[in-house]
């Protein structure tokens, strides 16, 4: 391992791999800055970028897309109460009340600052859990990943907000679109309706970019009738543009809770960015001394929001890397482009490419680094963004998606995958159907199938196999303890709501 | 937030008022539907290959009709104010605009139908200062020619021109 990380880490401080790690960053704030476009979309979009770049190149530039989209959504959350992107709702609640106060170069250090070390934070935790959860999940046989597989789909389907029934058919849906290629048993065709294209499954990647890139185009469009850009010019001030060192004393308690809570809620499927700052902005809020400051413009609720929906993006990558269970819809997409170079992500990466394991740990490191000096010092010549008009914006990222799909093998028929996606997509919405479950579902339904078989063929057919090993079992309880814990607060709160 | 400005075109496109009312039932009821094809055409599958597919798609299948039921539950109970309306004309413009691109990069080449295709799209959306935006798209539909066809090395489909352009810029770049 040391010879490893000391390789990954050189690897990573090349020059191309900084670079990587700059433009990552700095391509990641433009998409957050622009209220509408996502991380989802920014990583979506740029998948078939790194398709030709070394793999430990593109996957750094990939992080940096992720965190840098992830921080920048602060910026419009700050200055115009509009959150660049969803993780920035609760920063809007702190941050542009010290807008309102003269003081958005304080707001705007301050996230910068709360962003990257949450950052930081998290890639600590990636850098020194994701190899022993890897060396245990090496011990699993076939029966363990289907628990696990199984464990993630029930707690995308449980933890999740809105009706458990929706999120049921989203992940149903997302399974069933797995199903088309060969079947794993026998190798029998299955859905490719006589195209050749088909046969190895449906590309993942335009698939990917058809749900997040062209449903977002097309809102865009949408938008662009009634609404012409996101916001205008922003008056910055003076006045200084980080915390004083009391400050940041007092509040290294609220930066560690609100970060660790963005890893560990980051390391369960489905729960991605969007959720977690509004966790550790309660428990921040819970913990203060000066509650009545939060929703007026308080630091401590600023740091709390901000330090978790990015230490969120290092802790969702753990389960993506090391298990092969992607922990947020973006790091399915992650977990979609690792599959376009060739990689396995799981934990035979660890034993097949650990340079290259630790290259990427090492380069999100160095990502939330460029973030933080990058997000203190450009932040003004970020806000420029926010004067692009929405139909500029809509035109781009649609033809970004059709060149994009294109790209990934010079393949006209990607392009009629990504439009057919995006078709489920709008249907799947006008239906309620939230996208996160039909993503995981779509990544995790193959990985469920062929453990199945392998578990099932091994133990002549006797289901029982799944009980008779002590991991597989554990995984299991473990399955059942949140779909019986969420059923009873679920039953609980719908009775409050009644009475 | 200095200068918003809202254009206030909220026109939308000629759709049945029942159509747009029932479409959450109408979308859940065709997932339901093609689910439970796909179901059925499982039996077609050898045994061995048959149990995993058939559980997911039936259950697919069931899972949307339900959300279908509960829609049509909800829906009596929604007002009319919250009812959505059809998308405006020049949203459907865009989508069958960015529908034919492929086809066309297929036909006249990847120079000519991206210039048409941004061009095109900045002018159904009723941008503000077009001509500015849609010169702007010949240099973008260059630069972006030069990384995939130069720089990346990914075919993109070409006629005359493109080739005519491309070989330029390979002589450009040595």
């Amino acid at each position: 391992v040391d010879g490893s990380l000391l390789e990954g880490t050189l690897l990573a401080l090349q020059p191309a791999n900084l670079a990587a790690a700059v433009a990552g960053v700095l391509l990641g704030v433009l998409f957050g800055a622009i209220p509408g476009l996502t991380a989802t979309l920014g990583v979506a979009l740029l998948v078939p970028v790194t398709f030709v770049m070394a793999p430990a190149t593109g996957m750094i530039m990939l992080t940096g897309v992720y965190a840098g989209a992830i921080y920048a959504g602060a910026i419009t959350a700050i200055l115009l109460r509009i959150p660049g992107t969803p993780a920035s709702i609760p920063t809007t609640w702190d941050g542009y009340p010290l807008t309102q106060q003269g003081q958005p170069r304080l707001a705007l250090g301050t996230a910068a600052l709360a962003s990257g070390l949450g950052g930081l934070f998290s890639g600590v935790v990636l850098l020194t859990l994701s190899p022993a959860l890897a060396r245990l999940a090496l011990t699993f046989g076939a029966a363990e990943y289907v628990a696990l597989v199984l464990l993630g789909l029930i707690v995308v389907v449980f933890l999740l907000e809105g009706p458990l029934i929706r999120s049921a058919a989203g992940v149903f849906t997302g399974v069933g679109l797995g199903l088309v290629g060969l079947d794993p048993a026998l190798g029998f065709p299955r859905y490719s309706f006589g195209q050749y294209q088909l046969a190895g499954g449906l590309a993942v990647v335009p698939m990917l970019i058809g749900v997040f890139c062209i449903i977002e185009a097309v809102r865009l469009a949408r938008q662009s009738a009634t609404e012409y850009s996101s916001g205008g010019s922003v008056e910055m001030g003076a006045g200084r543009r980080l915390p004083s060192l009391s400050d940041l004393r007092r509040n290294g308690w609220n930066f560690t809770r609100s970060s660790a809570i963005g890893v560990g809620l980051g390391v369960l499927p489905a729960i991605g960015p969007e959720t977690t700052p509004f966790v550790s902005y309660a428990a921040a809020r819970r913990a203060s001394k000066l509650k009545d400051l939060f929703g007026k413009g308080s630091l401590e609720g600023l740091i709390a929001a901000e330090s978790s929906n990015n230490a969120n993006v290092g802790g969702s990558l753990i389960p993506t890397l090391a298990l092969g269970i992607p922990g947020s819809a973006v790091a399915a997409v992650f977990l979609g482009a690792l599959t376009l170079h060739g990689l396995r992500p799981g934990p035979l990466l660890f034993v097949e490419q650990p340079v290259l394991v630790y290259a990427l740990f090492m380069g999100f490191l160095l990502v939330n680094v460029f973030m933080l000096i990058g997000g203190i010092l450009l932040v003004r010549q970020f806000a420029v963004v926010l004067r692009l008009p929405h139909a500029a914006l809509a035109t781009a990222v649609a033809f970004f998606s059709v060149v994009g799909a294109f790209a990934i093998g010079s393949n006209i028929f990607n392009v009629w995958v990504m439009f057919g996606s995006a078709l489920l997509a709008a249907v799947l919405l006008t239906a309620r159907i939230p996208l996160a479950p039909v993503v995981l579902g779509l990544i995790l339904g193959p990985l469920l199938e062929t453990n199945l078989v392998r578990a099932l063929a091994g133990a002549q057919g006797d289901w029982t196999v799944f009980l008779r090993r002590p991991v597989a079992a554990g995984i299991l309880l473990a399955a059942l303890v949140v779909v019986v814990v969420v059923s009873i607060k679920r039953v609980r709160a719908e009775r409050a709501v009644t009475s | 937030v200095a200068d918003r400005a809202h254009q206030g075109d909220t026109a939308s496109t000629p759709v049945s008022p029942w159509l747009i009312r029932h479409r959450g039932v109408l979308a859940a009821l065709v997932m339901s539907g093609g689910f439970a094809v796909l179901a059925a055409t499982t039996m077609r599958f050898p045994s061995q290959s048959r149990g995993f597919p058939l559980f997911v798609l039936t259950a697919a299948a069931v899972l949307f009709a339900l959300v279908a039921v509960q829609d049509t539950l909800l829906e009596g109970t929604a007002s009319p104010a919250q009812r959505p309306t059809g998308p405006p004309p020049r949203v459907v413009a865009f989508v069958v605009l960015w529908l034919l691109y492929p086809a066309a990069m297929m036909t006249v080449g990847f120079l000519v139908s991206t210039m048409a295709a941004l061009a095109g799209s900045l002018a159904v959306l009723h941008v503000r200062r077009l001509l500015m935006w849609a010169l702007g798209a010949v240099p973008v539909t260059v630069l972006v020619f030069a990384v995939l066809q130069v720089v990346l090395n990914i075919a993109l489909p070409q006629t005359p021109l493109d080739r005519l352009v491309a070989s330029f810029l390979y002589r450009l770049g040595g």
